[in-house]
Parts: structure tokens; C-alpha cells; sequence
């Protein structure tokens, strides 16, 4: 609704009296009341967990949820390893790069001798890993800065209301959870613990090939290297 | 054949011409990037570009180890040889000029680190080095390219425990050796080598044996990447966390100069800090867990009342039960006054006087902790920080100095009744001094930790650690050393002095010194002539940044990342046993 630049309002009849504004403001409730009562809702927008034929605008949320845009920046979640454990490594990166400070890790070692092969390999894991949902500012730097895609925003909901301050301190299993994230540059699918390789040589045999002309018996406690003709 | 039918010497070709004789007569005079450098005969590159301020990369280099040159980081272009030659071992000549950045040199540093890098795993995600390394400044520096190698890298053993405060990660191993020349040149134990050939080499103990010499965790301050470990320090804090203050190790009567790394209240390490008198650059195992004491089980709330009646009581409530059950007894014969040897200068200092003028004893019997076996380099048999300072303000307030012993008898003889005793630490196993505490009428203790003795005492009040406030220690050989304070006492804990000078107000009321360990020092210090001449505010060391990366220590609030009310009790928890 545009105005000339030089119509003073107090002395323009029309604005002075109210009325025919008054009226468009009504026409204009009018039409958003016919609309929402004759369901004329814009369908491209989604609402989750709509029940019946309902058309109309307004979303009755928490019972309806409208769907977030891709890349929304939702409530963090830890990602599990394919068995299942935090992929995080305790690194700090996360809590050295948020800037409301509302990480809080405590690191620990593995055994060497675990049971899961990825934990042998990784040694070092969140004994606790913290975040205050509260103090979070969503934004996001958290995810940039991991070098493990341990945590990310996808969850594509925000952080649901709490009773209580406490609630809102989210510890490692509230946050892990979703989908496992799987890298082939895992160093758990390149070796079976943090020892020592069973074969020392392995460099010199993938260079060969393991179908070239080297035979490696591993079986020997002493790894026997025999170059055929 | 005759001498004379010899025939004559044919003359003497003339030979390169004479060098120029020096410009500094008993000095080097040379070229580093464009500046003139005088220097001592025998002065190394590094040393002598350091002086003028351009820093030559290296990683074996160290300046109290021999000589390695094996890392080939510090390769700089002379002016008299057409290779680049090895900064740390070659000795500055007259008039050479050394060029340190040109685009030769820049390539090969480049070269060297791609080769040093080239089996590195880069998992600095989970590197306690990470923050404080040498591979990453100087890949950051020099280097700034991805790795070229195609093909998986040589797998090495990633935590392989050497020692009971090593463990070593050969991976990251970039074999500089220094760990090597260290344990054979000053720890005098030749317990590690390198084995294997070609990329399959590594740091390892010898078979069979371990890395398990008081100087072991020397080895990792001094390892340039994050292959050698403390298992003490592993994977409980990050290295841009901590900030450093500098102190002194009240281990043992050595007093060697130390940093603090703190985070909070708490303390995660001692790192040497270099003193040429004292411990230059190195300091033991033992030295290194003396933090422990300081940070756990701390007394940290005035206790009132003996054995099932104990409570906690505000500060004014415990000065004014200590101060009503003292003054009937100052001045008499049964009250008996114990100093530690572990306390600093300024608690000594305060404490004493007030013994002296408001106890009014002539006596003090001298406590500390039970002595240990010396060891060959640094570590005495005194496990007490102080003593030499102990002895010297005892001796220049007149007061005599009497052995623990002493007290014990006198207290189980009945001649000693009451007890006012500066430091909770008792020279013998302290279960055998419980009975003779039991037997005291009035127990008035000054404890930086929890113990049985606190227990026994009427009155305890919570004392400061060396680490939270601003001191002096006086160690073996006499010299006086300044500490700096990390971070403010824990709960409602204060110096020694400080108690002291709230007692004598308490007492007599006399206005003591109760402003800063400063003050002490300014009031009192004057009459010890071991301390007159001691200058307590020059010879404080500066409290300056560590070089490399800085970020802040905490953030805007002052809390470190992470930290809140709720979770910081887990925090304190976070140090272990």
C-alpha cells in the first residue's frame, strides 16, 4: 500500500476519518477467514502429522509440525559408529570452537584389548560429553569444526520444551542417536587394533600388489616373505 | 751422497692468500639475512640466528643434547659451500654470510616436512601434542600443501607402553632421536634406542627392559611431535586449555623452576622451566606428581572441634575458638609451636612472627615431610621445599630450632599440653603421630589437606598451596626463588600468614600484615639477611605467554569452554587419583 510522498495524513479526508481503512483491515480479516474456513491453504508448504482433510492455514503446533527446509540447523546429535558408539574422539574442537561455551567434554581411553574393533583402533572417546541447550546459540560452528563428522544438526527438529533447567543438559545419550555415519578413510577399516601389524612389510607388499609375485605367509610368528619366479 | 749434492728446495708455491684477520678479535664475525652477527668462537647457526631474531625451523636440534643433524629441517644456504649446510651443526666462521629464506632453502624445508610428514598419521584429533607441535607450526609455516603419498602408510604400533610414565605412539615418531640422546647424555640411562631400518624404523625400549627412569617424562617434554606421552597428562586436557604459570616444584629440597598448567583450580602438569643454577632444563618423574597433593584433598573449610564433634565453622567462628583457647596459654611452658619446612618464606615469615611476639615461645619445632632416597641428577633426600628458609628466619628472630622428635617425647612426657602447628605435614608416618596429637589438650592446625592429624586438632583451618599465592622458597644450595600464583586459594582457604595475622589481631590486637604475601615480604623480610638482599618483585619470573599458538585461555566470562555450575564439580573431579 503506497502513499504519494506528499500527502500530509492529518489533513487527507480519508485517512482522517478511519473508515475506508478501517474497512480494508476487516476486508482483509475477511479474506483470511474465508480462506482458513473454506480451506484454501498454499498445499506446497507440508504440515507433518495433519490429521483428517483440514485446509486451513494456521498450524496447530505442537500436535502439527511444519517441515523444515534442507540445511535447517536443528537440535545436535552425536553419530554413531556402525556398532553402535559415539564416532566422537573428544578432540575438543567442538567446545574450542563454540562461542556460547556450552560443550563440556571429559575424555577417556579404550581398552586395547576391546571387544569392538573400532574402539581398539580409536583410543580415545567422550567419557562425558555435555551440551547445555540452553546456552546454544544454533549456530552451527560445532559441526564445521569436527574432523570426525561426530556431530551434526540434522535431526530437523529444535529442542523440545523442558520442565525443568536440568533437562536441558543433554548428556551422551540423549545426543546420540540417528543414523550411523560411515567414512571409508575410518581408520578402524584399515587395521585391527593400535598395535602393530601382524604383517610389518605391509608397505612393500601393496606396492607389489597382493596379486603380484609376492606370497606372504602370515600364519608364522615370524612373517616370511618369498619372491617367486 | 753429501749433505750439499741434495738439491735445493724448490720454492714454496704461494698458496691461497692469508684470511683477513678477524674484525673481532676472539670473536666470529658474520652475515645472517643481511645483519652483521658477532659471536662467540664454536656458536652454531641456529644459536647465532636466534640472536638476531630470525629463526632457522629444527626439529634434533637441542641446545643441551649432542649434536644429531638428522632431521635436516634447519638446512640454510652459506656463502661457502654450493650445498646448504645443517644450521645446528655448523660453527659460525669469520665472514660468512648465512641466507635463511631464500626460495632454495624455502623448497627444501618444504621437501624435508613432506618427507617427515609422509608416514605421519595426522590424527591430531586425539594428540595431546596438538596445540604445542612442531610438525604442525611448521607445516602451517613451511609447508601448506596436501600429502602427495599414494598408497596406505606404514602402520606402527600407536601406544605402546614403555615405562610406567611413558607411553609412546611410533607412528608419529618423526625419529629425531632426541629422546635417544637424552636418556644416554644427561639421564645417564641408555634405555631407549632406534631399531628397525629404512620407514619400518622406530623408538623402542631395548627387549626386555623399560623405560623406567625418575627422568623418563623429560622425554616428552622434549619430543617435538606427540609420539612420546605422559601417562599421567594423557587425554585429560587439551594443550590450548592450559594456561602457564610459572613456579617452583616443592617436591624435594631441589626447587626446581617449573610451569604450572592450570585450567580453573585445577592443575594438569608441571612442564621444567629452564634455570641454568638450578635444574636447567629437566625435572624427575616424582617432581612431576608433586601437583597432586595440591589440587586433591584439600582441606578447604575451617573445622572446629575434635574427633565425632567436628564441624565446619565460618572463618570468624574458628579464629575466635583458636584465639579464646591460645591466649590463657600464651607465654607459658606447655604450648609448643610446629613449622613446616614445606611452607613458603612468607608463611614461615608471618607465621613466626606471630609465634614469637604474640605466643610468645622461644622455640619451634620443625615438621615437613618424611625424607626420601636422593637420586643422582636432581632429586635430594630433603623432600622439603624450604628448609634452608625455615632455619634462616627462625635464626634471625631468635627463635631455636628444635627436631620433631623432641616434640613427641615432650608431648608424650606431658611438658607439651598444647599445639600450634604451621603445615599439616608430619616427617614420620603421620598413624604414628595420631596417638601423641590425641594426647594434647589444644590442637590449633594450619592444613592444606585432609589427613587424620585434622581429625585430631581442635581447631584446623584451611591453608593455601604454594600454587595460590605469591612466594619465595629458599632451596639447597641458598639461592632464594620466587613462585607466582596460578590461581586464588580453593573455598575458604588462605596463606599461612594470612591465619597467622588474623590470629595475633584476634589475640592481642595487634594490626598485622593481612593485605598480600608482598606486604609480608616488605615488613618482615628485612630482618633475615639471608632474605635482605633479595630482590622479591625483580626476581619474580614473568608470567609470559608460551610461544606458538595462543588462544584464550577462557573465554569472556572467564570460564574455560564447556564449563558451568553445573557440570564444574565434575571438572575438579576430572583429576584423577
Amino acid at each position: 500500500m503506497s502513499y504519494p510522498a506528499s500527502q500530509n495524513p492529518h489533513e487527507d479526508i480519508r485517512e482522517s476519518t478511519y473508515v475506508p481503512e478501517l474497512l480494508k483491515g476487516m476486508a482483509i480479516t475477511a479474506r483470511v477467514f474465508w480462506r482458513n474456513l473454506f480451506g484454501e491453504r498454499d498445499l506446497t508448504t507440508r504440515v507433518v502429522e495433519r490429521k483428517g482433510l483440514s485446509r486451513v492455514a494456521t498450524i496447530a503446533y505442537p500436535e502439527e509440525k511444519p517441515v523444515y527446509p534442507e540445511g535447517y540447523r536443528g537440535l545436535h546429535r552425536l553419530v554413531p559408529r556402525d556398532d553402535g558408539r559415539p564416532r566422537c574422539v573428544a578432540c575438543y574442537m567442538c567446545a574450542t570452537a563454540c562461542p556460547a561455551q556450552c560443550i563440556y567434554i571429559e575424555a577417556a581411553e579404550y581398552d586395547p584389548v576391546d571387544d569392538l574393533r573400532a574402539s581398539r583402533v580409536i583410543e580415545k572417546y567422550p567419557k562425558a560429553f555435555v551440551i547445555d541447550q540452553l546456552r546454544c546459540v544454533v549456530c552451527g560452528f560445532c559441526v564445521e569444526a569436527c574432523p570426525k563428522d561426530a556431530i551434526r544438526m540434522d535431526t530437523f527438529t529444535h529442542t523440545p520444551p523442558e520442565y525443568s533447567r536440568q533437562s536441558f543438559i543433554y548428556p551422551v545419550d540423549k545426543l546420540l542417536k540417528g543414523t550411523a555415519a560411515v567414512h571409508p578413510s575410518d581408520p578402524w577399516y584399515r587395521r585391527e587394533g593400535s598395535g602393530e601389524p601382524a604383517h610389518v612389510h605391509k608397505e612393500a607388499h601393496t606396492r607389489i600388489g597382493p596379486a603380484g609375485r609376492v606370497e606372504v605367509d602370515t600364519g608364522k610368528p615370524v612373517p616370511v616373505t618369498r619372491f617367486l619366479k | 751422497m753429501s749433505a750439499d749434492a741434495k738439491p735445493a728446495e724448490p720454492p714454496k708455491p704461494a698458496g691461497p692468500p692469508k684470511p683477513a684477520p678477524p674484525k673481532n678479535p676472539g670473536f666470529i664475525t658474520c652475515t645472517i639475512d643481511g645483519h652483521e652477527v658477532v659471536v662467540k668462537p664454536g656458536t652454531n647457526m641456529v644459536e647465532a640466528a636466534r640472536s638476531i631474531g630470525s629463526d632457522i625451523p629444527y626439529y634434533c636440534y637441542h641446545k643441551r643434547l649432542s649434536i644429531a643433524a638428522n632431521c635436516r629441517m634447519c638446512l640454510v644456504e652459506v656463502s661457502n659451500s654450493p650445498k646448504l649446510a645443517p644450521a645446528c651443526q655448523t660453527a659460525m666462521s669469520e665472514g660468512l654470510v648465512v641466507k635463511t629464506s631464500t626460495v632454495k632453502v624455502k623448497e627444501v624445508r618444504r621437501s624435508v616436512l613432506e618427507l617427515l610428514l609422509l608416514n605421519h598419521p595426522v590424527d591430531c584429533a586425539i594428540c595431546d601434542q596438538a596445540g604445542e607441535c612442531k610438525l604442525q607450526d611448521y607445516y602451517m609455516r613451511y609447508d601448506f600443501q596436501p600429502s602427495r603419498l599414494e598408497g596406505p602408510k606404514v602402520m606402527k604400533s600407536k601406544r605402546k607402553v614403555l615405562g610406567p610414565a611413558v607411553v609412546i605412539d611410533q607412528e608419529r615418531c618423526i625419529l629425531c632421536s632426541r629422546c635417544v640422546r637424552f636418556m644416554a647424555e644427561i639421564a645417564k640411562k641408555p634405555q631407549l634406542g632406534i631399531f628397525g631400518r629404512g620407514s619400518h624404523e622406530r623408538v623402542d625400549v631395548f627387549p626386555g627392559g623399560a623405560l623406567d627412569s625418575n627422568y623418563s617424562v623429560n622425554t616428552v617434554d622434549i619430543c617435538p611431535v606427540g609420539a612420546l606421552l605422559s601417562r599421567d597428562f594423557r587425554f585429560r586436557a587439551r594443550a590450548w586449555f592450559l594456561s602457564a604459570a610459572p613456579s617452583v616444584c616443592s617436591g624435594c629440597s631441589r626447587g626446581c623452576n617449573v610451569y604450572a598448567d592450570y585450567m580453573g583450580q585445577d592443575v594438569y602438569r608441571y612442564r621444567p622451566r629452564d634455570n641454568e643454577a638450578v635444574n636447567r632444563s629437566w625435572m624427575c618423574d616424582e617432581g612431576r606428581l608433586t601437583y597432586k597433593p595440591l589440587v586433591q584433598n584439600r582441606l578447604v573449610q575451617p573445622m572446629v572441634g575434635r574427633g565425632a564433634d567436628q564441624r565446619e565453622a565460618p572463618r570468624s567462628e574458628a579464629l575466635a575458638v583458636a584465639s579464646s583457647k591460645l591466649r590463657p596459654l600464651a607465654g607459658q611452658g606447655p604450648l609448643a609451636v610446629m613449622a613446616s619446612a614445606a611452607c613458603s618464606n612468607e608463611d614461615l615469615l608471618g607465621a613466626l612472627s606471630f609465634a614469637k611476639g604474640s605466643l610468645g615461645v622461644s622455640q619451634v619445632y620443625v615438621s615437613g615431610r618424611p625424607g626420601g632416597r636422593p637420586d643422582e641428577l636432581l632429586l635430594t633426600a630433603d623432600r622439603n621445599p624450604n628448609r634452608k628458609g625455615l632455619e634462616a628466619i627462625a635464626r634471625a628472630l631468635g627463635l631455636g630450632l628444635k627436631p620433631f622428635a623432641d616434640l613427641v617425647s615432650a608431648i608424650e612426657s606431658g611438658s607439651v599440653k598444647a599445639l600450634y602447628a604451621v603445615g599439616g605435614d608430619v616427617p614420620i608416618d603421620v598413624a604414628r603421630f595420631v596417638p601423641a596429637a590425641e594426647r594434647l589438650e589444644l590442637f590449633v592446625l594450619q592444613a592444606a589437606n585432609e589427613g587424620p592429624l585434622v581429625a585430631q586438632a581442635h581447631v584446623a583451618l584451611p591453608a593455601a598451596s604454594h600454587l595460590e599465592d605469591e612466594g619465595s622458597f629458599i632451596q639447597e644450595a641458598g639461592l632464594v626463588q620466587r613462585f607466582r600464583r596460578a590461581f586464588p586459594p580453593r573455598g575458604e582457604a588462605q596463606p599461612h600468614w594470612r591465619w597467622a595475622a588474623e590470629l595475633a589481631r584476634e589475640l592481642a590486637g595487634t594490626t598485622g600484615v593481612t593485605a598480600s604475601s608482598r606486604e609480608v615480604w616488605k615488613a618482615l623480610a628485612a630482618q633475615v639477611p639471608e632474605l635482605a638482599g633479595f630482590d622479591w618483585d625483580g626476581a619474580a619470573p614473568v608470567a609470559r605467554k608460551a610461544p606458538g599458538i595462543n588462544p584464550l585461555p577462557a573465554a569472556a566470562d572467564g570460564r574455560p569452554p564447556g564449563y558451568r555450575e553445573i557440570v564444574a564439580d565434575r571438572a575438579r573431579g576430572g583429576t584423577q587419583p
